[in-house]
């Protein structure tokens, strides 16, 4: 009866949608096409949008001299070694905490749901400290460990209660078998768990990869470990100023729009990851 | 008893292996969770300056801390901005959840660009927004100068006032796409017969909204919110990249103002900042428990 009215509510609604994408998308926007300013034309600011003239200089300079290469692999490192160790230890975590009930247990998870709520400033320190006695300090390896306990209270309470609806009667029929408790994780509540598994996976990289705080105060001694979030925020208060700008802007592009691709071509598993993690509340 | 034997064995055998596949977990939190929270009790109650041992002294730093005003300040402003955020985040992002929920075309376009800055690193796009925002050279100022509504730059981050409006766009910039699909997900869950008959009852879309939406987003309502005020209360990268706090601490915040005294390179007084980090936490906690008693006690009497 009333197919496709054009309404005068139909229009705000249009209008605040693509008032709030313009918002959402323009800083995005702004930073890759600048990016391919010249330094002069940026630095002359100004209301264009495009470059002028088209000059990749910036990503020269800020991958030769500024060290960017360093701090690309580095970024990769880390968020890829993230990813391992917190699928290896979250997982099989979340099956003990899923399948087994022992006395601890509801402890344990209320514990884990409580330590998301501390904030990250008041640990650093301490694990600053903890990573200097355990003699990890300048090493990657204190930032990749770190970033994994810090990102696994959420993501083993997530695949947890994913595990808890997977149907227990194959684990019976397997221990029938005469499969152990790790042999029945491996053969069949893994291969189950795939789509948590690869939500998890794209969370912890997510995180790692966009993570300032805790390698910024780890790699204070030592800047070859920084990641591209540290290393391009770090130009800024080297106090090279306005002369770095276009380093920066480059260096940001980089560390950006990895992660903008990858969401571009999987945003339903990301926008799904959030919604089964809220389920849980 | 064989069996009896053989299942004992059994037994052991299972709490091993489960022991086991709990402990790596169990290591990581301890060393880097549960120890650094002990940790910084302990030095809160210390003078530590990183160097020299800790010494005891007492409740020393918590008694400086009452007196420390450029303290409250930064507490008064992450309240502030917290409360803009609750504002301006929780009201837009429901309203967005309810737009990309109804029947409109685009509707997945619209979802997947507004939920795109949360794949995005906050400090990062700190440093985009501080070109943006950057008085001579900044497109901001360069579009508003060319639409004529300025007559020169406006010094964005040079003015509390403004430097806050900046601070406060950026984080719902990259909080608001996030708090909408979490709303999103909450609209759908509701069942569609309770629209239909509102709809033969002749509700109209307010109304609709008003009696059937919002109480039934309920609980969901209450988690997001509170995911709202406690990621206020954590806020550091974004203050940290666009203003460093300035100008003369004035946009300081409560992370920013422990990170300055942990790991400033003139004179680190990492006791101290223990103490401010505890204090930090039962502010935290305190506002957290606050906001859902009272929340709890509302939702309650709308259910009766």
């Amino acid at each position: 009866m009333k197919k496709n009215r054009i309404t005068f509510g139909r229009i705000c609604i249009y209008v605040v949608l693509i008032l709030m994408t313009i918002y959402c998308a323009f800083p995005l926007i702004y930073a890759f096409f600048g990016s391919f300013k010249s330094s002069v034309e940026f630095l002359n600011g100004g209301a264009n949008i495009l470059p002028a003239e088209w000059d990749f200089s910036s990503y020269g300079k800020a991958w030769k001299e500024a060290n960017f290469a360093q701090y690309t692999i580095n970024s990769l490192i880390i968020s890829g070694m993230t990813v391992v160790l917190t699928l290896i230890v979250g997982s099989m975590a979340a099956y003990v905490l899923a399948r087994t009930s022992f006395r601890a247990k509801p402890a344990l998870l209320a514990v884990l749901g409580l330590v998301m709520f501390i904030p990250n400033v008041v640990l650093i320190f301490p694990i600053f400290h903890m990573c200097q006695t355990l003699h990890l300090m300048g090493n990657i390896w204190s930032i990749i460990i770190t970033q994994t306990a810090s990102g696994l209270p959420f993501l083993v309470i997530l695949m947890q209660s994913y595990m808890v609806s997977i149907s227990k009667e194959m684990d019976e029929a397997a221990e029938i078998d005469g499969c152990s408790f790790f042999k029945k994780f491996y053969l069949i509540i893994l291969p189950l768990s795939k789509p948590i598994l690869a939500t998890a996976a794209l969370f912890a990289f997510k995180n790692a990869w966009n993570s300032y705080l805790l390698p910024l105060a780890l790699s204070l001694s030592k800047p070859e470990i920084r990641p591209l979030t540290v290393g391009v925020i770090a130009l800024k208060d080297m106090g090279e100023g306005i002369s770095a700008w276009n380093i920066m802007i480059a260096g940001s592009v980089l560390a950006i729009f990895p992660m903008v691709v990858v969401y571009l071509f999987m945003n339903r598993f990301f926008i799904e990851g959030i919604t089964a993690g809220s389920v849980k509340g | 008893m064989n069996k009896a034997v053989k299942g004992r064995r059994n037994k052991r055998a299972l709490h091993l292996q489960m022991f086991l596949m709990l402990l790596p977990m169990l290591i990581l939190f301890f060393l880097f969770c549960a120890y650094p929270l002990f940790y910084s009790i302990y030095l809160s109650f210390t003078k530590y300056n990183g160097f020299t041992d800790p010494v005891f002294n007492g409740v020393d730093n918590y008694l400086r801390l009452f007196r420390d005003e450029s303290w409250w300040n930064a507490v008064k402003n992450t309240f502030q901005l917290t409360l803009m955020a609750y504002v301006i985040q929780i009201p837009l992002s429901l309203l967005l959840a309810v737009l990309v929920n109804s029947k409109i075309k685009g509707q997945n376009f619209f979802r997947t660009i507004i939920f795109l800055p949360n794949v995005t690193s906050t400090a990062i796009i700190g440093i985009i927004f501080f070109f943006m925002f950057s008085s001579y050279n900044g497109i901001v100022n360069g579009i508003l100068m060319q639409l004529g509504l300025i007559g020169r730059p406006i010094e964005w981050l040079g003015h509390t006032f403004s430097a806050k409006v900046v601070i406060i766009l950026l984080n719902t910039w990259s909080q608001i796409g996030y708090l909408m699909i979490m709303f999103l997900a909450a609209i759908q869950k509701i069942p569609k017969e309770l629209y239909e008959s509102a709809t033969l009852d002749g509700a109209s879309k307010w109304q609709q909204f008003r009696s059937v939406t919002l109480p039934l987003l309920g609980e969901m309502f209450q988690v997001i919110s509170m995911m709202c005020i406690l990621n206020g209360f954590q806020l550091f990268d974004s203050v940290k990249v666009l203003t460093g706090g300035g100008p003369g601490n004035q946009t300081s915040v409560m992370a920013l103002y422990i990170y300055n005294y942990f790991f400033n390179s003139t004179g680190a007084q990492q006791g101290y900042a223990s103490a401010v980090s505890v204090c930090a936490t039962f502010i935290t906690a305190a506002v957290g428990a606050v906001y859902f008693l009272i929340t709890s006690k509302k939702f309650g009497q709308k259910g009766e």
